[in-house]
């Protein structure tokens, strides 16, 4: 929960281009790969990042996924965030402001 | 059931223009005629992939000097891994950055020896800081993902903080620094390279320190040195459990350092897949799990936490690679190590060291042990 504060809702996040996200060939799960490391996606990881385009801010993606699992933004926002927070301490995502995507 | 391999180290061959005294390559080195062809390493890759690795490193020696090397990175694109190039970054011109990236190379991890030229010079035995600095630049220009590593050590260590702002300087995205470890060409140099508690003590701190400056920006990888520890690190994540090596010759080893334990013999994968190696080779199964384990491992409740230390530690200090690692305080070999640093801690600073080199790795091998020999 410590990286809460470091993304804004008008951040807009994507993967860096470094970091890969494919299936596994052997579960077939997605995950991601970058230098030295992999991470297995969850259903909910995967939602997120499939809206993780470079183009839609952070709060977009929030309500985007509200109205799509039918929960209230407020609820989600923390889980996001949270999500988000550990890929970003990861060195694994971009953060651009709303103005340059 | 047998585990899943999710990383391959390929040393594509031992041919390398550094000649650092802690290299992680056996005294034996492998000669360019022994070196496996382009078709076997394709293949291996691909056997790799159905065995579910996940991450590639291509190394060496130095793998720039590999004539196949964009062939081998193609392949590991193409079976969906993730490739790292761990290179000396000499030969890394930005021409070949560009023809790397074009085959598929994910990543550039590119060694230091020092933060400033005379000592990186010095470590490396060649002159190479100035060429590292280069190929950074062009790593970038080729718009690849640059990491660096540094092998700390007695002559370096004291320079920590300097090390990671260099990191920094290149726009290094992961900075790992790991403690010289005691396989390859370390363990005759071991005298010259221990570093003094006192500077353990420090560096400690300083990577604790910046790792919390730069959280975000740079990933600091830091591993202590396990001499100064009282349990082992639990190496390799146990015994042929996560990963396998490849040497030039295409000898199947489950850790790079494995040939310190002479009673092993390697399969290779001109005979025999990966597949049959990593689930039925003798070599694998051997330290494989718990059953191998004596006293105090086997009863010990940490046993499934640190897999009894390093196995190739313990066979080079104690001479039986089943024993417990030494640096373990519950070890009663434990004193072996307690003995190499107090005569450590007498050693001169200037202490001198062996280079890696072919003509020494002849006389290195055929010498007796060097535990009795005082200075090299």
């Amino acid at each position: 929960m410590k990286h809460l504060a470091d993304i804004s809702l008008n951040a807009v996040p994507s993967l860096k281009p470094h970091v890969r996200m494919q299936p596994d060939r052997i579960t077939g799960r997605r995950m991601l790969l970058y230098p030295e490391g992999a991470i297995e996606l969850d259903d909910t990881g995967i939602a997120i990042l499939e809206l993780c385009d470079g183009q839609r801010s952070l709060g977009a993606v929030v309500s985007e996924l509200a109205e799509e699992y039918e929960v209230e933004s407020s609820v989600l926002t923390a889980d996001v965030m949270q999500f988000l927070g550990e890929l970003k301490s990861r060195g694994l995502l971009n953060v651009g402001t709303g103005n340059q995507p | 059931m047998t585990p899943r391999p999710y990383g391959l180290l390929a040393e594509l061959t031992h041919a390398c223009p550094l000649r650092c005294p802690y290299c992680s390559n056996p005294l034996e080195l492998a000669k360019r005629s022994e070196e496996l062809p382009v078709a076997v390493w394709e293949r291996v890759m691909a056997e790799a992939a159905e065995l579910g690795v996940l991450q590639v490193g291509c190394s060496g020696g130095e793998p720039l000097l590999y004539h196949g090397l964009e062939s081998v990175i193609r392949r590991i694109r193409s079976e969906g891994m993730y490739s790292n190039l761990i290179t000396s970054g000499i030969g890394l011109t930005l021409e070949r950055a560009l023809r790397l990236a074009e085959a598929g190379l994910d990543a550039v991890q590119v060694s230091f020896q020092s933060d400033e030229r005379e000592t990186g010079d010095q470590i490396a035995g060649a002159r190479a800081h100035d060429a590292k600095l280069a190929a950074c630049e062009a790593i970038h220009h080729a718009k690849l993902t640059l990491g660096i590593n540094v092998v700390l050590h007695r002559r370096n260590v004291s320079n920590l903080r300097e090390i990671i702002h260099l990191a920094e300087r290149v726009g290094a995205m992961r900075l790992e620094l790991a403690n010289v470890q005691f396989a390859g060409w370390a363990w005759p140099n071991r005298m010259a390279l221990l570093p003094l508690r006192d500077q353990v003590i420090e560096a400690d701190r300083i990577a604790e320190e910046e790792s919390a400056r730069l959280r975000d920006r740079m990933q600091i990888v830091y591993v202590m040195p396990d001499f100064y520890g009282s349990r082992p690190k639990p190496c390799l994540h146990g015994w042929a459990q996560r990963g396998i090596t490849v040497n030039p010759r295409g000898d199947v080893l489950p850790c790079q350092a494995a040939e310190a334990i002479s009673e092993l013999r390697f399969e290779n994968v001109r005979d025999h897949s990966l597949r049959e190696i990593w689930s039925d080779s003798d070599a694998f199964n051997r330290f494989r799990g718990t059953d191998w384990m004596l006293d105090p491992c086997r009863s010990c409740p940490e046993r499934e936490v640190d897999f009894g230390g390093c196995r190739c530690q313990a066979a080079l200090l104690t001479g039986d690679a089943r024993r417990a690692d030494p640096v373990c305080a519950l070890s009663p070999d434990r004193p072996l190590v307690d003995a190499i640093l107090r005569r450590m801690e007498t050693e001169p600073a200037d202490s001198t060291w062996t280079y890696r080199s072919a003509s020494t790795s002849a006389s290195l091998t055929g010498a007796p042990p060097l535990e009795n020999s005082a200075r090299m």
